[in-house]
């Protein structure tokens, strides 16, 4: 267990670039030193309601393995990731990012040049890369970028969709590497249920780690962020080190996710740098609930099971349904449905 | 050495002069900063705990030259402000409010805290509901979560009947004889000086008294910048 | 030396003084609102489509359909406003509604016009080019500049020596003491947003002739708007032009210099954003700094 540090003079002589190794070693700390706490958690209702619900799918879909349906859970699987990386980065701090589909879009590319390269690598370690590169891009960007104001750092992030695809592109071209995009990538699962199964134990395991995390201290600054960062500042904690690991992490889950969109198709290109890749997301949060992380998983299946199904009726319209109906649910129930839905059982339990 | 020392500190917004030239040393266990509204007070509360920045002079604490440190590397060095227009964390609950400075400084005995503030009754009630009263006292407990040496704090009181500020004032006097330091703002003047052993006096932005509690009241500068003013009590 | 020079002078003003004519609009929003608009770039994709559907699909008159174009990027500018003030959205939410509404318009002109490239409206302007300073340069580039010059004077002339002009630079500028001061900042808003509207969709008119239309064309006036704004200071008209004429040239010394990628001006205008944020982060101006 931690033990107390002594005050002022101990603190005085540490650096202050220890910020963020410092917030490192408490996440990590909060992490993993209170496993008790951690393991009693994993008995709250929603959490098992939402691995519930990602198992039966799962189980669904493996049943007609090569069925439409089986592949629309897989994508639902891939936009349940970015909508969980999402809402752990930016429904939690309020700190809204849009640079979602520049790295999904460089966890594609990089994994088809990877493979490019050395053909013997495996989807997981194509995967794993993916995140890793994720990771740092993710960190590159924040350092210079999470200074500033939610809305600021909005916009900044917005800029990486925009014209990110030009830059990596750009970048791609001086490297000589491929700009077409990358074909004959491996296959992540043998069949659509094989990947769906193997997505679904992506997502448990992302959806666990967001949770702890969101229930330890590192996520209570998090939401602290969201209520009054600067009463955070007042009393001593520096919020820069908490966003730039929780920005972090959400990239690099992100390009992680990109790469399994790359060898589900079994091609990555710059489609992978498209909106849908934000769009999705946000409407899947907003539906879900933004904070709430396992709104996000219902919602998921829910969203793009009914694209899905509404694409072949509807075609290029569907698209444009998806995006006006977006448009009125940030307008009207900017929060989601499920806290609406939390008050609700709270009010029916004990009438408040 | 003194824990706290302002030397000649000056702020001003636009063409007004905020504080003007203040400087005092705080050696005593509580500091009251008085004066008619508009004396400056917040701004050199502010000022001191690095949420604005001097034109001029300088903020030591222990010694050390803080005045142009972030809010956050002052209150990591032991000195804490809490905001007069209160600013809980809404969406946590209360225990949460306090969990969030766990292990800052040092691990916070949350239960001991809930205790001394009167809040241990609705430690899992989420903050954003809580009646004004609870929220004054809730930022009495987020500034002492953040295991402060010195604890600024900006009008405590205001807003909160005579008993209800009886009681915080009591938690107050508990804290003191538990080693807090306190700086405390107020307008509120005979219910705060019970429990302060000094006093500066601001007036438009200057200071015009610095003394002991009980030479305060018999200064000349003193009366004339309170008479005819209904700074006593709400 | 005057042979990478003079293109660099010439094309950096030219497009310089383009940049302002779409940054002063954003600016100007930004500086009354106090909320990022994404719609902003989408405006200009919604003038140049419509002229298309006008002069080219519809036949008429080309000088009727940029009038009509125009009034119809306008009259989205303000259904926006209207919908910001009914349902009041924070910035955030604001933030998230505007790009959203800019994506719906890219995939309505996707939907409607194909998405294909090679769809162009006719320009207004012949097409020889002029020689400048031994600088073969298009007169689409010229009447552009000619007329973003006009404007800025003409707008220049409005805010500083007006009464009703100063008014709006003094709201742009600190909305909160103008509306103590009994100025009706929603109407303010109002006349804001119409004339910002029509700036950026004169914008179009004059630089969209010389390129193709594709659903995805509001992304770039957007970039330069926010990016001259980010340099000069979000808000503070006096360095847009500068700021735009530090942009435009940075894209040309780089695009000389590296004279392979055509992309490169994207880059450089998120290098500079980038770099001024780090550097710079007050602008010239005021982007304010997280503690």
């Amino acid at each position: 267990m931690p033990t107390d540090t002594a005050p002022s003079s101990d603190l005085r002589r540490r650096p202050v670039g220890g910020g963020i190794a410092g917030a490192l070693r408490r996440g990590a700390r909060s992490f993993a030193g209170s496993a008790r706490l951690n393991a009693s958690r994993l008995t709250s209702p929603l959490y098992l309601g939402a691995l519930g619900v990602i198992i039966v799918f799962a189980y669904l879909g493996s049943g007609n393995p090569t069925s439409f349906f089986a592949l629309s859970l897989v994508l639902s699987s891939i936009y349940i990731t970015l909508a969980l990386a999402w809402d752990f980065s930016s429904g939690m701090t309020g700190y809204l990012n849009f640079g979602l589909p520049f790295f999904f879009g460089v966890g594609a590319l990089v994994t088809g040049q990877l493979y490019a390269t050395d053909s013997h690598l495996t989807p997981s370690s194509l995967a794993f890369f993916s995140f890793g590169v994720g990771l740092l891009g993710g960190f590159l960007f924040s350092l210079p970028t999470l200074r500033l104001r939610g809305p600021y750092f909005s916009l900044l992030s917005f800029l990486l969709p925009l014209i990110g695809a030009d830059f990596i592109l750009a970048f791609w071209t001086q490297l000589g590497l491929r700009t077409q995009g990358y074909y004959g990538l491996p296959f992540l699962g043998a069949t659509y249920g094989d990947e769906l199964v193997l997505l679904s134990a992506a997502n448990v395991a992302i959806l666990t780690a967001f949770f702890l995390l969101r229930e330890s201290h590192f996520g209570l600054v998090l939401r602290g962020i969201r209520d009054d960062e600067d009463a955070l500042g007042s009393q001593g904690i520096r919020t820069f080190p908490y966003k730039v690991v929780a920005f972090t992490l959400a990239s690099g889950v992100v390009a992680f996710s990109g790469a399994t969109y790359a060898m589900v198709y079994t091609f990555a290109g710059v489609d992978a740098f498209g909106f849908a890749f934000i769009l999705f997301p946000i409407l899947i949060v907003i539906v879900g609930g933004t904070g709430e992380l396992f709104g996000s998983i219902f919602a998921g299946y829910v969203v793009i099971l009914l694209y899905q199904y509404l694409f072949p009726t509807f075609s290029d319209l569907t698209l444009i349904i998806f995006a006006s109906a977006a448009i009125l649910l940030v307008l009207f129930i900017p929060h989601g449905l499920v806290r609406p839905l939390r008050a609700f059982i709270r009010f029916m339990r004990t009438g408040e | 050495m003194e824990l706290l020392e302002v030397s000649n500190l000056t702020r001003s917004f636009g063409g007004n002069v905020a504080v003007d030239s203040v400087s005092f040393r705080m050696t005593s266990d509580a500091l009251a900063i008085v004066g008619p509204n508009g004396a400056g007070k917040t701004t050199l509360l502010s000022t001191i705990a690095g949420v604005l920045h001097p034109d001029h002079g300088t903020v030591r604490f222990r010694g050390r030259d803080v005045t142009r440190f972030p809010p956050w590397r002052i209150a990591r060095l032991g000195m804490v402000k809490t905001y007069q227009i209160v600013r809980p964390f809404r969406s946590l609950t209360v225990e949460e409010n306090l969990k969030l400075f766990d292990k800052i400084r040092g691990r916070v005995d949350v239960d001991r805290i809930l205790g001394v503030t009167g809040l241990s009754e609705v430690r899992g009630q989420v903050a954003g509901v809580l009646p004004f009263g609870l929220l004054k006292r809730l930022e009495l407990a987020k500034g002492l979560a953040a295991k402060p040496e010195v604890l600024l704090l900006d009008e405590p009181i205001s807003g909160l009947s005579r008993s209800e500020a009886r009681d915080l004032l009591e938690s107050l006097l508990e804290l003191k004889r538990s080693g807090v330091r306190m700086v405390l703002v107020e307008h509120r003047l005979s219910e705060i000086l019970p429990i302060v052993d000094r006093v500066v006096a601001l007036d438009r932005g200057r200071t015009i008294f610095d003394g002991t509690r009980s030479e305060f009241f018999q200064d000349p500068a003193v009366r004339k910048a309170y008479l005819g003013s209904e700074d006593v009590g709400n | 030396m005057a042979g990478i020079l003079a293109p660099i002078v010439v094309y950096g003003t030219l497009f310089g003084l383009t940049y302002v004519l779409i940054a002063l609009g954003f600016t100007l929003l930004f500086g009354i609102s106090r909320v990022l608009n994404l719609a902003y770039g989408a405006l200009y994709m919604v003038t140049a489509y419509m002229i298309y559907y006008f002069a080219v699909e519809l036949g008429f008159n080309l000088l009727l359909s940029v009038a009509i174009a125009i009034a119809i990027a306008i009259g989205v500018g303000v259904g926006v406003f209207l919908i910001c003030v009914r349902f009041a959205p924070d910035p955030l939410r604001f933030l998230i509604v505007s790009f959203m509404f800019a994506l719906l318009l890219q995939y309505l002109f996707t939907k409607y016009f194909g998405g294909q490239s090679g769809l162009i409206i006719p320009g207004l302007f012949p097409v020889k080019e002029i020689l400048i300073f031994d600088v073969s340069v298009s007169p689409v580039y010229l009447v552009t500049a000619g007329v973003a010059l006009g404007l800025l004077i003409v707008l220049w002339l409005w805010i500083e020596w007006t009464q009703y002009g100063r008014t709006i630079r003094a709201t742009a500028e600190d909305p909160e003491t103008a509306a103590l001061f009994g100025i009706g900042v929603r109407s303010i808003y109002l006349v804001v947003v119409v004339v910002s509207s029509a700036l950026v969709a004169i914008a179009a008119v004059l630089i969209v002739p010389a390129q193709e239309l594709t659903p995805t064309m509001w992304i770039e006036p957007f970039v330069i708007a926010f990016v001259v704004s980010v340099i000069g200071g979000l808000g503070k008209f006096k360095w847009t032009l500068p700021a735009a004429f530090l942009l435009s040239f940075s894209q040309f010394i780089v695009q000389f210099e590296y004279p392979t990628s055509a992309s490169l001006s994207d880059i450089v205008a998120f290098g500079v954003a980038i770099g001024f944020i780090v550097v710079l982060p007050q602008g010239i101006g005021g982007i304010k700094r997280a503690h």
